[in-house]
Order: C-alpha cells, then structure tokens, then sequence
C-alpha cells in the first residue's frame, strides 16, 4: 500500500490523499472508495478513523481518497453561490472525475459520517457511477417501537428522572423570578433561535458557510424513502451503521422506517448501541473499521 | 500550497509547503510543529491559518504530520516521542532543502512546542515560538487522563443500559461495582498511547530542559499563551534563567485543552497567526 498527496478539481482546490493498494492486488472493476468530511473535521477523520480505514480497504484491493470537501481542512473555497449541499455534490463529482482520469476507475462508493453520511447520500443519489454507499449516523426518523424502546426506560432512568426534576425546578424557579428566556418576538427558547443563527464566513472559520453542516434540514421521510428505492432500482449496494446517537435504538429500526422490499434487498444495517457518534474508544473503531471492510469485500471485492 | 509525502518511502512523512506569497520573500523558513492525537485533531485549522499568515508575510512555511499522526505513515500504537524528534529534524532539512532557506524558526503548539524547544540547538534554530506549551509531560498525561476517565461515564455521549446507569452511579459507594470499563488501559481520548510512549512524555520537563540547554536560539523565545497556568509561569522563569531573550504574548480565544466539552470542537485561532507573524518580524 503506498499513500500519495493530490490537489485536483476546478482550479486545482481540493486536496486529498489516496491510499493505492500494492499493483498485485488490484483488480479491474473494483470501485474506488472515497471517504468525506464529517462535520469540520479535516481528512483524516475522527479519531483518525479515515486514515486507519483507507489503509485497511487499501490492503484489501480498494483504492481510496480521503479528501476535504471545499472550505474544509486544506481545500479552499468553491468560487460561485451553492450551497452546502449542492458544493459537496460537485466535490464529491469532482473527486470522481479525479479518481477516473487518474486511476481509470468508473465505478464509485462514498462513505461518511454524519454530514458525511448525508453528502454520501446525495452523491449516490445525483452521480449513477456511485454503486454503493456506506451512511454512519445518517438520516435516521423515528417510529412508533422506536418511541416505546426511547421512552420505557426512562421511567426508571436515574439520570432521566434527575434531568426532569432538575429542568421543572429550574423552570419554577424562572416563572417566579419572570426570567423564563424567550427569543425576541418567536415565543421560543432563545437556545433554539441561536442555533439557527447564520454563521458568516470568514477566513479564520472552517467550511466557508460552517453554520450550514449543522443546521441542515432533515428532508422529509419519503423524500429518503424514495431516493433509497431509486438508488436500490440502479442495483447500488448500501451498509447503514448506526450508533444510539441519533434517535436509533434497534437494528430492526431500519426497516420500520424505510420497510420497501426492494430497499431492503440492497441494505444491509449495522447497530453499535454502545458506540459514541464519533467511535471514540479504539475498541469501536477497530468493530467499525472491520464491519466495512467484511461489508466491501462481500460486495465489491475478493469476498 | 503542495501538499506531499516526503523522507523513507516506507515510511513517509506529510508535509504542506507554503512559499511566500504576498509580501516580498524573506530568506527564512518556518517550521510549524503541531500538537498530537486529539489536540492534533482539533488544532488543524488553526495551524492551516497559522502557516498561510507567515507565507503572506513572506516566509517559507512547511507544517506536517509526526509518523502516527494525521496523513503519515504508521499506526498510532507505533508512535513514538524520539521517532517525533527524528521527524521534526527531518522536516526541517527538507524545508531548508526546498526553500534554499538560511535561516529557520521553528513554531510549536502544545506538545509540538515542546518538541520544538527540544530541536532549537540541533536545527540551530534563529527564534522559537510557544503556543500553549506542553511544559509537563507527566501533567500532560494526567489531563488527558482525568478527561478520559469522564468521557467514559459522560451520559451525553455513550447511551448507558438501565443496568450501567446504576452501576456508574453506586460505582463511588461501593467500588466493586465500577467493573471493568470498555476502554483499553493504552487509550486516552481516543488514541493509544503505549506504555514506551507514555514513559517517554512523562520524562518530558520543559523547565528542566531548558536548564540544561548548551545554549538558548541565537534570537528570540516567544510564549503566546491563551490561558492561565501556574506551569506557564514555572517555564517563563526557567526560560529567563537560562538566558532566553523572551517575550509574552496573550491570546485572544482561550484554548480550553483541559476541557473535556472541547475535544471536538476545532480551536479557532483567533489573533495567533498575526501576532506570531509580527513577533517573527513579518508584521508589515
């Protein structure tokens, strides 16, 4: 396996590296795998997580380009007015079209973790060379098990019952004082308000529209329903990994909220529910790292 | 900025190379060493900016990995301190080597800068410059240990069992209950650190060492320092006592290394590149 810098795409303003597999391992038609920002965090992933996976899927055959979206890590900003969401469409296009004319490769997987997740989404959904996806802690919607598995336990919950009582305490206490927060004119809590609250881009702030990473709109449940099916119909293969972090309590809650037989065939779903969002123990990261390497080689490699 | 791999092929190092750009070239290299593990992690765009403020002063910049660190070669358990110093040795003959530099400064943030003030008399170093100083490795270590220990048990985080929630909580009355975590013993925030490697930082004394030093860098000796710590003023004397010519900065944001709420949040720099640009004498 050897490892070599790039800049590639318009102007030459994203950068990446790409872990290539030794020759003897390679394989015409395999895909090349591309692995995207989650969140601020540079190319290297959380934890270093990219870097550890790159190298595992290189020594298995696959060549892969961690890269930064632009704005982020080293890559400099797109020029023009898309928008989060439509920039990390055409960087993942880009880093496409830079895997292909370089390594001559046509067919694609992206990867990611949360924002990650979701920009590996809508790359699969806009490019018909992606032929498979892997989402960590992606769109995920609640169902009705899903709020009887939330909500039961919590009934005996230590941390639960002291949250509540702490929060009414803390709310009698305003109420009396009349220094219950509001933000200006909305009639909700100045926290929520905040958080909506543009970040402006500057040069010394990651991600030239930051905010937009964090305060992206969850799109309607059909909406993802619909473009898994589009993706199952083009046959693209898909693993979802989920940890407790966003809403997700059982593996089976997949497929109460996505239960089309055709979505069905073509995924496959990985429940780590004592994993953080970020695997931050090493033990998760080594379960992860090997759950999508097993996942690669069944579908795309030397099995 | 060329980004590119560099030294033993079988084990290369990252590096981003940064010519002047902007201000008329300078005939001196800077250096930048960055922190290590998380700190590494979180710092990244703060050292980016950092290295493009002293390029558009006029330097020549080169920032890059340790071995085990971010884009270079090697497995995080395979790190080690005296493979770091080898590193920062070998970035620095490549930066002189590209830049066809006379003159070279070395920049370090956190551990980076410890690493620096250890390579100042080898590299023959004009001026160093300390971003929030690793100062004790054994304190060091003892940070991220105390962190760790409450990222495991911290509810916003891990989804505890009924069963966990219980234990945790009566874990302080009767210790038996406490058990084994599911966190191996190499393993602060994250990333291992192993047993050579947690000797090696806890024999770190940057007081002791600068003590002991044949002679300080020919020009200056920068802190910029974004906190208050009582070792910060431990290192400000050691440093004047073996004859440093030293200047104190204050950072405008605070680095918040010791807290655990921050380990993922990336350090904004805030007014560090441009007093560091200044303090270098690339302020124009």
């Amino acid at each position: 396996m050897t490892e070599r810098a790039y800049t590639f795409g318009a102007g030459k303003a994203l950068v990446g590296v790409v872990s290539q597999p030794e020759p003897s391992r390679l394989r015409a038609g395999t895909p090349g795998v591309i692995l995207l920002n989650a969140g601020l965090v540079h190319r290297v992933g959380p934890y270093r997580l990219h870097v550890d996976l790159a190298r595992r899927l290189a020594e298995h055959g696959f060549l892969v380009v961690r890269f930064d979206q632009s704005a982020l890590g080293d890559s400099e900003p797109r020029q023009g007015r898309a928008t989060y969401e439509e920039r990390a469409v055409l960087d993942v296009g880009e880093a496409m079209d830079f895997l292909a004319d370089k390594y001559k490769l046509s067919r694609f997987v992206p990867m990611g973790i949360c924002s990650g997740a979701m920009n590996s989404h809508r790359a699969a959904v806009a490019d018909a060379r992606v032929c498979g996806a892997v989402l960590i802690d992606g769109y995920s919607y609640r169902t009705v098990p899903s709020a009887m598995r939330h909500y039961a336990p919590k009934l005996l919950s230590p941390a639960a019952i002291e949250g509540t009582l702490r929060r009414r305490l803390t709310d009698l206490r305003q109420v009396m004082r009349g220094t219950a927060p509001r933000a200006l004119g909305s009639g909700e809590p100045a926290s929520a308000a905040r958080s909506r609250a543009p970040v402006s881009a500057t040069e010394e702030q990651p991600g030239a529209d930051a905010g937009a990473i964090f305060e992206q709109d969850w799109p309607p449940q059909a909406t993802i329903a619909a473009e898994l099916r589009q993706l199952a119909d083009r046959g693209a293969e898909m693993l979802f990994v989920y940890t407790a972090a966003e809403g997700f309590n059982h593996a089976d809650q997949f497929a109460e909220m996505f239960p089309d037989p055709v979505v069905q065939a073509r995924a496959e779903v990985e429940y780590f529910p004592k994993a953080d969002h970020t695997f931050t123990l090493l033990g998760d990261r080594r379960a992860l790292i090997e759950r999508i390497e097993r996942w690669m080689r069944a579908h795309f490699g030397d099995k | 900025m060329t980004p590119y791999y560099f030294g033993d092929s079988k084990s290369p190092l990252f590096g981003c190379y940064l010519p002047p750009a902007g201000a008329a070239a300078r005939d001196h290299g800077v250096l930048v060493c960055s922190p290590i593990a998380q700190e590494y992690v979180r710092t990244h765009w703060a050292v980016r900016q950092l290295a493009s403020a002293l390029s558009r002063a006029g330097f020549h910049v080169c920032r890059f990995d340790y071995s085990a660190v971010g884009d270079s070669a090697l497995s995080t358990s395979e790190a080690t301190v005296a493979r770091w110093r080898e590193d920062v040795e070998l970035a620095a003959e490549e930066l002189r080597d590209n830049a066809g530099v006379r003159t070279l400064s070395l920049v370090g943030l956190r551990f980076g800068a410890a690493l620096a003030v250890g390579a100042v008399t080898r590299l023959r170093a004009r001026d160093v410059v300390l971003w929030d100083p690793v100062v004790s490795g054994q304190r060091y270590l003892d940070e991220l240990g105390g962190m760790h220990a409450s990222l495991l048990k911290d509810p916003r985080r891990f989804a505890f069992s009924l069963g966990d929630e219980y234990r945790l909580r009566l874990a302080p009355l009767l210790p038996s209950l406490a058990g084994p975590t599911r966190s191996g013993s190499d393993e602060l925030l994250g990333f291992a650190f192993p047993r050579l490697l947690r000797r090696e930082i806890a024999a770190l004394d940057l007081p002791r060492a600068a003590a002991a030093a044949a002679r300080p860098p020919p020009g200056r000796t920068v802190m910029v320092l974004s906190e208050e710590r009582e070792e910060y003023r431990e290192l400000e004397q050691a440093l004047r006592g073996a004859g440093h010519r030293l200047d104190v900065m204050r950072a405008s944001t605070r680095g918040r290394w010791g807290e655990l709420d921050e380990i993922e949040n990336a350090l904004l720099p805030g007014d560090v590149p441009r007093l560091v640009a200044g303090a270098l004498g690339g302020a124009r």
